[in-house]
């Protein structure tokens, strides 16, 4: 009996074994066969787009019919990555922009028919957006709301895809939407990826920083950072509403980190002593504002400042220790000045401040 | 008498049963999960889901070397070439009785500095550090005194600027992409704490500047087996371990970690050979313990090429050092067990690596002994015993055969016919007989294991990348 059972487990195990070799040689075969159809694809749309491109021959009859064609075959995915391999190759051309124009509102209903898609079809739909928008000089109100939908039950690559199209749209109203929608959902997007994708913005960036700066207050720490960082990139002057904040007792310590960045990168006279007062009065417990206060100080050169770098190179922490012998280095005091520094500086002051210097003051 | 021996039959028989089905299943589970996953993946990029960003985050590339003067250069060197906007390179001289540092010092004409370093975590003392800056990357070389890999990588650590840092051996090559895959995870998910990459046998492939242009299964059996063996594992279980965060292991030759909270766990244990593994458990221990949210992901596509040993010395020393390992961080940690507060990780991961890892030679062996013994006394059932070695055999060579050919497929890797049919027949080899060769040689591991328990071993190096 027992032998009886086992005997199935094994022709069962054979048959997974069967089944795996047929699947191992099954995938070769269709993979095969994919690129092929894939490359005859977009070898039939080169030359379907290529007709159209081409006034002599476009008229107003082929083009409806084209894009009959368009709304047709582009529902399927690996129709629309057949016809976006074309698309990306001829990207800024004057006929192409002309053409997705013409064709925009095909792309409107497309974007309808791919909302209803899995999240990594509506991925790749936002992607293609996004690429062709920077080509298109105008936009509708409708192909943005139906973007914001497709954040809904969405991955993150979909998200940083519909991220991307709202920027290259330009629309600072469909932005602010969509980080509102973050928010909302409690959901995740890297600070980093924001912030530089936002630099991507094709609109007026320094009115979408205003803008989103006074709605972010009412959002998640990440995101705050995420426009700070945004604002930080830009020429705009934000230095009144960054330094209020700043002094805020509640800010958190991460906002004030991505202020006190902000201020090394556009510093203010009046920021000065702030930064030092960060310096001379950190605790021991808590000392990372110390430490960005020391890197920042390198763009507030004067003798106060000097003063304050030398004192902090006595300083218990080794951050502040090794930031101030960098800003001090990065102010670019005089040598003469230097050795003196050297010399008043205790054991661990003198040793980073030879390495930052790359100077033996001993051997001087 | 005879009722003892049938008594003592019926339960190993009913004993290799169910381990040989949990492992077959297993083993089914995990090359079925893991192809889907590629699958997906290389869907994924097709239609763009992915994270492409021209900048990321910077990362200190850990290099620990000890007696590396023939590859440090070719590693270095190959370093240089990574597609990625920011990122230093910390060499880690623990010691060499070799040229190693010369070598460094004089081929990229290195600045001895007197670098204040601060000690996060514990380590032996510098003894000499010197710098310099290429391709306007900057390269540091720490030579130390002799305190093993983990403290090399401490140190390593003390000395890194940036928040995150890779460690990777010094005779392991990355793909020229391989930065910008294993750091996509950590922008998808703020708790990710750590990101293992993909191991892949370097003497398989031809690279020049970072870019792979040739694949040949090497003549060397040894070698062929261990990569059918890697790409099974690699491919297989670390994925199933990957979709419940139960993975263990990041291998030391290509790992990313999350520096403040490695700092915060206490860094890599000196005092062990597996110091990849403990840190990951120790990891996963940390975070639990402590309620701290994260995930360690692996990361298939980020690859790095790694030198096997090719002789069957090397592999022997090498396989009794991961035992070993293996047997020091499963001690360790022995708490995990089946303990409820690590959920699936105390029972699954844990399970998995005691009974089919750690305790997998001795049980095989046991197999044979008894079979061995079953003949000898004549209650041997051949005919059954045959066909069930026979399928067991079959079914590994095919789910490795699964692996291989995945792996190739996903990564568009062209290979020739002979060595696709060298590729199948290494699959049943490496099954039938590669497999008792290890189990016997993580079965003697523990010979001389008080004398010899924080003893590396011997590799011998070849220069293998000619032009990187």
């Amino acid at each position: 009996m027992r032998n009886y059972n086992i005997n199935y487990i094994i022709y069962f195990y054979i048959f997974i074994c069967l089944t795996l070799l047929f699947y191992n040689i099954a995938y070769i075969f269709y993979t095969k066969i994919r690129e092929y159809v894939q490359e005859e694809r977009s070898r039939r749309w080169q030359n379907e787009l290529e007709h159209i491109w081409n006034e002599a021959e476009c008229t107003d009859q082929v083009l409806q019919k084209h894009r009959r064609m368009l709304r047709r075959k582009l529902k399927k995915t690996d129709q629309l990555i057949a016809y976006n391999n074309v698309m990306e190759k001829y990207l800024g051309n004057s006929a192409v922009s002309d053409y997705l124009g013409r064709c925009y509102e095909d792309f409107l209903v497309l974007a309808q028919e791919y909302g209803s898609r899995d999240a990594m079809e509506r991925a790749f739909f936002a992607y293609v957006i996004s690429l062709y928008h920077s080509h298109i000089g105008t936009f509708s109100k409708q192909m943005v709301n139906i973007l914001l939908r497709y954040m809904d039950n969405a991955t993150v690559y979909c998200r940083e895809n519909v991220l991307h199209a709202l920027y290259a749209i330009g629309d600072a109203v469909a932005v602010e939407h969509a980080f509102m929608f973050l928010d909302n959902r409690g959901l995740y997007h890297s600070p980093k990826l924001i912030s530089d994708g936002l630099m991507t913005y094709k609109g007026d960036k320094e009115e979408l920083a205003w803008r989103l700066w006074t709605r972010c207050h009412m959002w998640n720490e990440s995101l705050v950072i995420a426009v700070i960082q945004f604002v930080t990139q830009l020429d705009a002057d934000f230095s009144g509403e960054f330094f209020r904040e700043l002094q805020q007792e509640d800010t958190p310590l991460e906002l004030r980190f991505a202020y006190i960045r902000y201020f090394q990168r556009h510093a203010k006279p009046e920021l000065k002593s702030y930064l030092i007062s960060c310096l001379e009065e950190y605790d021991l417990q808590n000392n990372s504002l110390a430490i960005a206060a020391s890197t920042a100080l390198g763009s507030y050169p004067g003798e106060d400042t000097v003063r304050a770098l030398e004192k902090a190179l006595k300083s218990r922490s080794w951050y502040v220790r090794k930031n101030s012998a960098s800003s001090l280095m990065h102010i670019g005091i005089p040598e003469k000045e230097l050795k003196q520094i050297y010399a008043r500086s205790d054991r661990y002051g003198k040793e980073i401040l030879e390495y930052v210097s790359g100077k033996q003051f001993d051997a001087v | 008498m005879t009722r003892f021996i049938t008594y003592f039959y019926t339960g190993v028989s009913v004993f290799f049963l169910i381990y040989l089905l949990i492992y077959a299943s297993y083993l089914f589970a995990s090359v079925t999960v893991g192809a889907f996953r590629l699958y997906k993946l290389e869907k994924m990029a097709q239609i763009k889901n992915e994270l492409k960003h021209d900048f990321y985050f910077p990362v200190s590339i850990l290099v620990p070397a000890y007696n590396e003067e023939i590859t440090i250069i070719d590693s270095v060197e190959s370093l240089l070439n990574l597609k990625y906007r920011l990122y230093e390179i910390i060499v880690i001289d623990d010691g060499s009785q070799d040229r190693t540092t010369e070598v460094m010092v004089g081929h990229f004409q290195m600045k001895r500095v007197s670098r204040p370093i601060r000690r996060m975590v514990a380590c032996e003392t510098q003894e000499a550090i010197y710098e310099c800056r290429v391709k306007n990357i900057k390269i540091t070389l720490i030579r130390k005194k002799n305190g093993g890999k983990g403290d090399a990588l401490n140190m390593g650590i003390n000395a890194s600027e940036y928040p995150y840092f890779l460690c990777m051996d010094a005779d392991s090559m990355l793909q020229d992409d391989s930065i910008e895959r294993i750091v996509q995870p950590v922008m998808e998910d703020d708790d990710v704490v750590a990101v293992g990459g993909l191991i892949r046998i370097a003497q398989c492939v031809s690279i020049q500047n970072g870019e792979i242009t040739g694949y040949h299964l090497p003549w060397n059996i040894l070698l062929s087996m261990q990569v059918m063996e890697y790409d099974r594992s690699f491919l297989a279980s670390r994925i199933l371990l990957d979709s419940f965060n139960g993975n263990l292991i990041i291998s030391g030759a290509f790992g990313l970690f999350k520096k403040d909270v490695v700092v915060a766990a206490g860094g890599y244990d000196r005092h062990t050979l597996g110091e990849d593994m403990e840190l990951v458990v120790k990891l996963h221990a940390f975070c639990k313990n402590n309620n701290i949210r994260y995930v360690i992901r692996y990361e298939p596509n980020a690859i790095c090429w790694s030198q096997a040993p090719s002789t069957f010395r090397d592999l022997k020393s090498q396989r009794r050092r991961w035992h070993l390992g293996l047997f020091q961080c499963m001690m360790k940690y022995r708490h995990l067990f089946l303990n409820r507060h690590y959920g699936l990780l105390g029972t699954l991961s844990y399970m998995y690596y005691l009974m089919y890892e750690l305790c997998s030679p001795i049980i095989e062996l046991f197999g044979l002994f008894t079979v061995i013994l079953a003949i000898l006394i004549g209650v041997l059932n051949v005919g059954f015993m045959l066909k069930l070695y026979l399928l067991y055999a079959v079914y590994g060579a095919v789910l490795t055969m699964t692996a291989f050919f995945q792996r190739i497929y996903s990564q568009n890797v062209k290979i020739s016919a002979g060595d696709v049919l060298k590729a199948c027949v290494m699959c049943v080899i490496e099954n039938v007989f590669f497999r008792l060769v290890l189990d016997f040689i993580r079965s003697t591991a523990f010979f001389g294991y008080r004398k010899r328990k924080l003893v590396w071993g011997k590799i011998k190096r070849t220069k293998q990348f000619e032009d990187s």
